[in-house]
């Protein structure tokens, strides 16, 4: 009986986490209807803030400095205002200008915040786990309830998170600035009219947010005694959770959700035999499982749901500033007719054998070879973030599919099993680029059909819910894929008894499948296949007033998306010759996304411009000394960078490439 | 009061052809949570003629439109396009079965060039999928080649200049933008053709040369519904007239009876009752 009470206890104080951490997201969208995605990341600092606070002396940047070894409670104070502040900066900075702008617009940029701050603690702090200072808390009473006994640290965290949302539920119902807000949520036009200072109402909102989501870290770091750059992740997307699960918008919803998450979570894996790995999934389970029958969450109004209109590859944001005179530049060479020609395909075809053939230095044909790889994702992301203007951060997901059953079928089958050598069956791996494309494409149709229910940040939200099932499972289905461990000894390709092992040999592959790819990509989107994906993409209403059965093309999007990253998971694989679950993460489908939006979302030679720009970038600056000691730092950069295009330029790079929807 | 004159149910003679009805409306009703938008509306439209849907704002004009196109969910009732009856149309299936519109606020796909933008009206007519595509068959050659040709000649009919192909559609003139919509809609060879305020915001030679336009489109055959305010627009286009007022059919019948009836005199031209 006791085990129970004591899950159930693990249970109401990481429930009491989530709420925290949900409120954030609640108040946010409920005013301004979007999801920031950087709360996780408010969430880590929070913790880090007070925690360097809190100690006598700590090595920042690689540098031992000296702190100023505060008590508990004013260091998380500090922690939080500053945290807020951040936070109302963010806004500022980053979200205020895209208030008008495609919904897509936001979401991407605060992906991006995500990636900056997460990159910008792992340079501070670096990037392992650093202990939590013990506070105060550890030293309180407990409490004696029957048999069950609540520690002090734990009665603390269940009440003062009980007492902030019951503050804040009071001051949105019943201050003059929480009828502010709230008429702000209703109508910010009418709200402006009014008087209503709207833009100061959303700043109001992020700073509470942030408050809360760096409490909500304090909380969790002094609980489970540690604090890391990447530990807002998982209870970022759990709040997030939490806050759908309770219906956005909605306090009390925040506080239901996050408690039922964390019963359910705590309850799960400890009756449940073998559950307790999957628990990261079992959240994001219960996410879509929740988004597909009751999306407006328990006690919530069905709005996240709403239209796509517009896309982001207009370039209405560029006003002529001095950030994207770089890429005006570009305009002028993309808008020619030369690139419009037949001719500049041969020629880049020319350009890259000759390349291939020319450059002696092994590790430069390793870093094209890995150019041209993200290159290829790129292109299946494009299909469906780029033409057919659904986001999608569970791509990766394709990827894996692909690299893992070109795997289990060389090493796990043909080698274990029949003792078959790569030689003798050398024709299976073309064989797999098709296979393993069509099981992605199938896997893409199938999480696709669900999908496409819902619209706008939902399906957002619900693809990176599969992205992260998929990879939970990819760990932990150890028997299958050899979890974290991953798939050594995956053979070279081979053709007709020749070994393609060479790095310049695997640069050619790699080319000849990009051309493949791109002509037969090209060939879709020429035609009325791309015709309705555009369309789909800048009006769905429009679109389906043409007869454009939007749910089927936006299947066949996600399914011609997963065949691109299944065929270039299966080349991976046979490429690295090792897969492991870290290559599929969330971050990497980020990177993805990134190299498509800096390429040029919706264009064909964009995704290779990205992977070109960011890969040789990301090996050439390791040269400089900054750099070498803080690889992260590049990330910081990389967020940066995404920020601004989205500020600026969210055409990307080759705007101007712009692919012609006409055959011929 | 509720007046209504029934048009009759034969085939008439309009401008000396044989006219059949292509879209009925039966008993169609459309509600948000309690209010009715439209009730009960019986609806008409001929083939070779113009029926003019005209109300004050608030009317259910929009509504009616949306439901006809498949756009807002039926509470009861159910409409027929070239014979095929359903309570329950998607707005793909509706424009498969021949139903063509625009939208009163051009709704154009950002900056797809006029080409494209026209060629996407065709969609419903290929029935091939992403194979054909992929490798091109014969089928889906010859019908992009012939649809594009079908463009370029929309692109004259409509009366755009020939050298607009290329340009994005949304970088064009207001004027311009209704008409490459109108040469949309018309690309699938509708059966019917919605015009949601085609002629609002245009001067008044803009107005002429549309009504020139839509005129035309009336005389190859198709059935137009036609939202519209201006009096002397429907006065010289439309052959049928109903009024909404309210949700409800307030009276329907030829454009003359319908115009010279005291009580939309009274409602629409601001005259005392008679």
């Amino acid at each position: 009986m006791l085990y129970f009470e004591q899950l159930l206890i693990n249970g109401l104080i990481l429930g009491s986490i989530y709420a925290l951490a949900a409120v954030a997201y609640t108040l946010v969208y409920g005013v301004v209807k979007m999801v920031n995605f950087a709360f996780g990341e408010l969430f880590m600092l929070g913790a880090f803030i007070t925690l360097s606070l809190m100690v006598p002396e700590l090595s920042l940047f690689g540098h031992l400095m000296a702190m100023p070894d505060l008590s508990f409670f004013p260091a998380a104070l500090i922690a939080m205002v500053a945290v807020a502040v951040l936070g109302a900066l963010i806004d500022r900075i980053a979200y205020r200008p895209l208030r008008n702008a495609p919904r897509m617009a936001s979401l991407i940029t605060s992906i991006a915040v995500s990636v900056l701050l997460q990159s910008l603690a792992q340079t501070i702090w670096g990037p392992s786990s650093l202990s939590f200072p013990e506070t105060p808390l550890a030293h309180l009473p407990s409490i004696q309830l029957g048999e069950i006994t609540i520690t002090g640290i734990e009665w603390v965290v269940m009440t003062s998170a009980l007492l902030a949302m019951i503050a804040m539920q009071l001051f949105v119902n019943y201050t003059s600035l929480g009828r502010a807000m709230r008429a702000s949520a209703q109508d910010p036009t009418a709200a402006y009219l009014v008087g209503i200072p709207v833009n100061r109402i959303i700043g109001v909102a992020f700073v509470l947010g942030s408050a809360f989501a760096a409490f909500a870290g304090i909380l969790y770091a002094q609980s489970f005694e540690f604090a890391s750059p990447t530990m807002g992740f998982a209870p970022g997307l759990k709040a997030l959770t939490a806050a759908v699960l309770g219906g956005i918008g909605s306090i009390p919803g925040a506080a239901v959700g996050g408690l039922l998450l964390g019963l359910v979570e705590s309850i799960c894996s400890g009756y449940i035999p073998g559950a307790a790995i999957y628990q990261d999934a079992l959240s994001f389970v219960l996410l879509v499982l929740l988004l597909l029958v009751r999306p407006q969450g328990l006690l919530g109004k069905k709005e996240m749901n709403s239209h796509a209109r517009g896309s982001l590859t207009s370039d209405r944001n560029d006003k002529g500033s001095w950030i994207t005179a770089p890429f005006r530049l570009m305009d002028g060479v993309f808008a020619s007719r030369l690139m419009a020609s037949n001719l500049i395909k041969f020629v880049a075809i020319a350009v890259a054998v000759g390349i291939g053939f020319g450059i002696q230095s092994d590790y430069w044909l390793g870093i094209l070879v890995m150019v041209l790889l993200y290159g290829m994702l790129a292109s299946g992301l494009n299909i469906v973030v780029g033409f057919a203007g659904l986001l999608d951060l569970g791509f990766v997901a394709f990827w894996a599919v692909g690299a893992y059953y070109t795997s289990i079928v060389f090493v796990s089958v043909l080698q274990g099993m029949y003792g078959l050598d790569i030689s003798a069956t050398w024709w299976v791996l073309y064989a797999n680029l098709i296979v393993g494309g069509v099981i992605a494409a199938m896997f893409g149709a199938f999480l696709g059909y669900p999908t496409l229910r819902v619209r706008g940040d939902y399906l957002a939200i619900m693809t990176l819910g599969f992205g992260e099932i998929v990879r939970v499972v990819v760990t932990n289905w150890v028997p299958v894929t050899n979890g974290p461990m991953g798939i050594r000894g995956i053979p070279s390709p081979m053709l007709f008894g020749y070994e393609i092992g060479s790095t310049r040999a695997l640069y050619f592959f790699a080319l000849a499948l990009s051309v493949v790819l791109l002509f037969c990509i090209g060939r879709v989107v020429r035609s009325f296949v791309g015709r309705a994906w555009v369309a789909l993409r800048e009006d769905d209403d429009a679109a389906e007033a043409m007869g454009i059965h939007g749910t089927r093309y936006k299947l066949l999007a996600y399914a011609c998306s997963g065949f691109v990253g299944g065929l270039v998971g299966v080349f991976y694989a046979h490429f690295q010759q090792y897969i492991s679950p870290i290559s599929f993460t969330l971050f990497e489908n980020i990177v993805i996304l990134m190299l498509v939006v800096l390429g040029g979302l919706g264009t064909m030679i964009g995704p290779f411009v990205g992977a070109a720009v960011w890969i040789v970038f990301l090996q050439a600056s390791l040269n400089i000394p900054f750099v070498e000691s803080f690889p992260e730092s590049r990330y910081i950069l990389l967020g940066a960078m995404l920020i601004a295009l989205m500020l600026f330029r969210p055409s990307g790079l080759a705007a101007k490439a712009r692919q012609r929807l006409v055959m011929g | 009061m509720l007046i209504e004159t029934m048009t009759t149910q034969r085939p008439v003679s309009l401008n000396g052809t044989t006219s059949s009805v292509v879209l009925r409306a039966s008993e169609l009703t459309v509600r948000f949570g309690g209010l009715s938008a439209v009730s009960n509306l019986n609806l008409e439209v001929r083939s070779h003629s113009v029926h003019a849907l005209i109300g004050p704002n608030g009317a259910g004009k929009s509504t009616a439109v949306n439901a006809l196109s498949g756009f807002a969910i039926l509470t009861t009732g159910s409409v027929s396009i070239g014979g095929k009856t359903s309570g329950r149309w998607t707005a793909h299936a509706i424009a498969k079965a021949g139903l063509a519109r625009t939208f009163q606020n051009i709704r154009l796909f950002g900056e797809m060039t006029v080409l494209e933008t026209i060629l996407v009206g065709r969609h419903a007519g290929f029935s091939g999928g992403l194979f054909a595509a992929l490798f091109r068959t014969k089928s889906a050659v010859d019908f992009e080649r012939n649809t594009v040709e079908e463009a370029r000649a929309l692109i004259r009919f409509v009366g755009l200049p020939s050298n607009v192909e290329d340009v994005p559609a949304n970088s064009l003139p207001y004027g311009h933008q209704r008409r490459v919509e109108i040469a949309r809609a018309l690309i699938s060879k509708p059966k019917v053709l919605l015009l949601d305020e085609p002629l609002a915001g245009m001067n008044v030679a803009e107005k002429a040369a549309l009504s020139e336009l839509i005129h035309q489109v009336r005389e190859s055959g198709v059935a137009i519904l036609l939202i519209e305010h201006d009096m002397d627009v429907i006065r010289s286009l439309a052959n049928f007239t109903t009024v909404l007022y309210q949700g409800k059919k307030l009276i329907s019948g030829t454009t003359n009876d319908v115009l010279s009836h005291p009580e939309v005199q009274a409602a629409y031209l601001g005259r005392a009752k008679a």
